[in-house]
Order: C-alpha cells, then structure tokens, then sequence
C-alpha cells in the first residue's frame, strides 16, 4: 500500500513537472512546433521579455534572432521592398512557380494596437490552441514584438 | 523610299533601340534589386522617351514591363500594374520631348505649381496630424520622410517659379526650367505608381475596405524613398543622359 503510494506521488511528482515544462517552454517565448498539411511543420511563439529586452521598436525579426541565437529555431530571411521577409525555416525553403507557391506567412493574434491594423482575418486566419491567428499585414521586419502576443509563422501554398 | 519611326529613327533602328534600352532597364533593374527603394529604371526611361518621343516611350514601356514579367514572374497585379503605368510613362515623356528647346508654355507651369502645392500640403498635413497609421516600427520613419517630401515639394515649388521668372524674358526655354519641369513630372509620376498600385492590387486580389487602407498604409513605405530617388535620380541623370542618348539618333 505505502509502494503503491509512493509510486502514485512520483508519477504524479513527474506530470507536474513535465506539465510545469510543458508551461515554461511556452510563457518563455519558446517555440511551439505544429505538423501541417505538407509533411513540414509551422512554428508558434509567443513574445516573452525572458528571451531578449523587449522595446517599442522591437521587431519580430529582432525577437526571431534572439530564438535563433539560443538555437530554439533556424531560420533565413531576405530584405524585400517592405522590410525582411521569411525564405526559409528549419531547411524548408518556398517555391515560386510563377502563379503558385509555398511560403512563410505570419498569423498573429496582435490585431490592433495604438489603432494601427497589425493582422486582419480579411486576408485570412489560422487556429491555434483555440485561438484564431489574423494573417499579418506587416513582415516579419514591420511587426512588433509585443508581450504576450502570439506569432506564428506558417507554411502556406498560394496561388493566383 | 525609307520610313522612319519614332524619333526620326528608321524602324530598324526603332526596334533595336527598344531591345536595347528594355535591355538596360532590365539590367539597372537587377543591378539595384537589392536596395530597396533605390532604382533608376524612371530616370532611364524617362531620358530614353525624351530623346526617341512618344512611340517609342510607349513601345519601351510595354516591352519591359512584359520582360519585367517573364524574368520575375506572371503576377496579376503585376502585370496590370506594370503594362499600365510604364507605356504610359514612356508617352507622357515622349511627348515632353517636344519641348526641347521651345519656351515652356504656361499651362503647365500652372500644373506644375497646383500638383507641387498639393504634393506638399499632402505631405504636411499627413506629418503633422498623423494620418498614415503604419506599424510602431515604421512611425518616426515615415514621419520624418514626410516633413523631408513636404520640405522637398516647397524649394523645388520656390526653385521653379525662381527659374520661371529668370526665364521670362528668354526667347527660348531654359535648360534649368526644363529639369525642373521634368523632374516635377517624374516625381508626381512615382507617386502615381504607388496609388495605381494601392487600387490594382487590392482589386485583383478582392480585399476588403480595410485590408485595402492597411496595404495602402504600408504602401508609404516604399512610395517615399522611392520619390526622393526619383527627384535625385532624374535630377542628376537627366540631361547627360539625354545628351548622350541624343547623339545616338545621328
């Protein structure tokens, strides 16, 4: 009886801390992994002050380098007309077949602040742990890194 | 007997130079991808159209926003955006050519004055009652490129009428009224281009009311460095371009 519940405290010691675990990686700003339609995987976040000093002018980008330094994600981006823009994550690159394609767009649950238009479900949404994502007006360059906001970055096909 | 096309080139001579100046604007084009908001394919075309006329700005135009296409790729918005603006560009210089050497007449100096004091008050009162609701990351940006594009409006507005009036009692049109002219042109042009595009693609694409006042918001951030290096660009190029172009249709 006292084997049995010693054997009950631990497995309950380590749910709780595998669920305490599971809770940091996501309040920290770590990166949530989640499988898509295309055998790769998109990738969700959520702003932490604990990965880097977040300012007014912080961006996403800023914040997605900071992950990257810590080595939470891999990512390259390339300077565009409208700021920086996601080319690649963790090796899975977008392709432009000229009216169609697969690239990274940006969900985020920052949709309006200091009545500016940061994501607006009009270009399209994406759920997240029973939240819906707004497509993102800005890149990752023009988007700031808000406290406790969520940001994903999804591998979408397009076409015209 | 031979004909003789645009610019008083004979058509062979026409249709290279076409494939040539696209050929140009192609290469510019790539040359300056990487740097955003700087380009020179306006100043190109503009001096290019100003040297062959109005056919042949027109063909140029047509030509490299199909080429444009075929090399990045068939985008709707692109495509419509492209076909439109650049032929029409290349007219609108085309015809400018024609007053080469002969007095400016007074209707567009007035047009110039009224786009320039509309331009500039546009800009002010943007900057000054904060209308362009863009991204936190861009405000003190865009900010201070308005009061720079308002600053901007109001000496080429001061520098203009100064060389209208020096020019008054010349016969002929002067050489400074003339760039001035054209780079006034270019840059009401550039902004242009930018509008165009704030109602093609918005329409191609089928956003709404708001999705369409956020991309037009977001649009300011490439619009206005993309004038100033218009204004610069053209003002720097335009008259040992054309003079270099000239010599060609000897």
């Amino acid at each position: 009886m006292i084997n049995l519940k010693r054997t009950g405290a631990a497995v309950a010691a380590v749910a709780a801390t595998a669920a305490l675990s599971a809770l940091c990686a996501c309040g920290n700003g770590g990166v949530v992994k989640v499988e898509n339609d295309y055998g790769s995987d998109n990738y969700v976040l959520t702003v932490s002050g604990s990965v880097m000093q977040l300012a007014d002018d912080t961006t996403l980008y800023d914040y997605l380098c900071a992950l990257k330094e810590d080595g939470e994600i891999n990512f390259e981006a390339e300077q565009g007309d409208y700021g920086m823009y996601i080319t690649s994550v963790e090796g899975v690159a977008q392709t432009n077949e000229g009216t169609s394609g697969y690239s990274w767009m940006i969900y985020t649950d920052l949709t309006e602040l200091d009545s500016v238009v940061y994501s607006s479900a009009d270009y399209g949404t994406w759920g997240y742990d029973g939240k819906t994502l707004n497509s993102a007006s800005y890149g990752v360059s023009g988007l700031p890194a808000v406290e406790g906001y969520t940001y994903a970055l999804v591998y979408s096909y397009w076409s015209y | 007997m031979r004909g003789h096309g645009a610019g008083g080139l004979s058509p062979a001579r026409e249709i290279a130079y076409v494939a040539v100046t696209c050929a140009l604007l192609i290469g510019v084009q790539l040359a300056l991808y990487a740097l955003p908001g700087v380009e020179c394919v306006t100043a190109l075309l503009l001096c290019a159209s100003f040297a062959f006329g109005a056919r042949f700005g027109f063909l140029t135009g047509l030509a490299f926003s199909l080429l444009r296409c075929i090399l990045f790729g068939f985008y709707p918005s692109v495509i419509i955006l492209y076909c439109i603006y650049f032929p029409l560009f290349g007219l609108i210089f085309g015809l400018t050519g024609k007053l080469d050497g002969k007095k400016l007449p007074l209707f567009f100096k007035v047009a110039v004055n009224v786009a320039l004091v509309a331009l500039g008050c546009a800009a002010f009162c943007a900057a000054g009652f904060d209308l362009i609701k863009v991204s936190r990351i861009y405000e003190e940006t865009v900010e201070i490129f308005l009061w720079a594009l308002g600053g901007i409006f109001c000496a080429i507005f001061i520098a203009f009428n100064a060389v209208c009036i020096a020019d008054r009692r010349s016969t002929s049109q002067g050489r400074l009224l003339l760039l001035f002219f054209v780079t006034t042109v270019a840059a009401i042009c550039t902004v242009c281009f930018t509008l165009l595009d704030d109602v093609i693609t918005p329409l191609v694409i089928g956003m709404t009311a708001g999705g369409t006042l956020t991309y037009f918001y977001a649009s300011f951030t490439a619009m206005l460095p993309q004038t100033v290096c218009t204004i610069i660009s053209v003002a720097l190029l335009f008259y040992p371009l054309t003079s270099a172009l000239k010599k060609l249709k000897k």
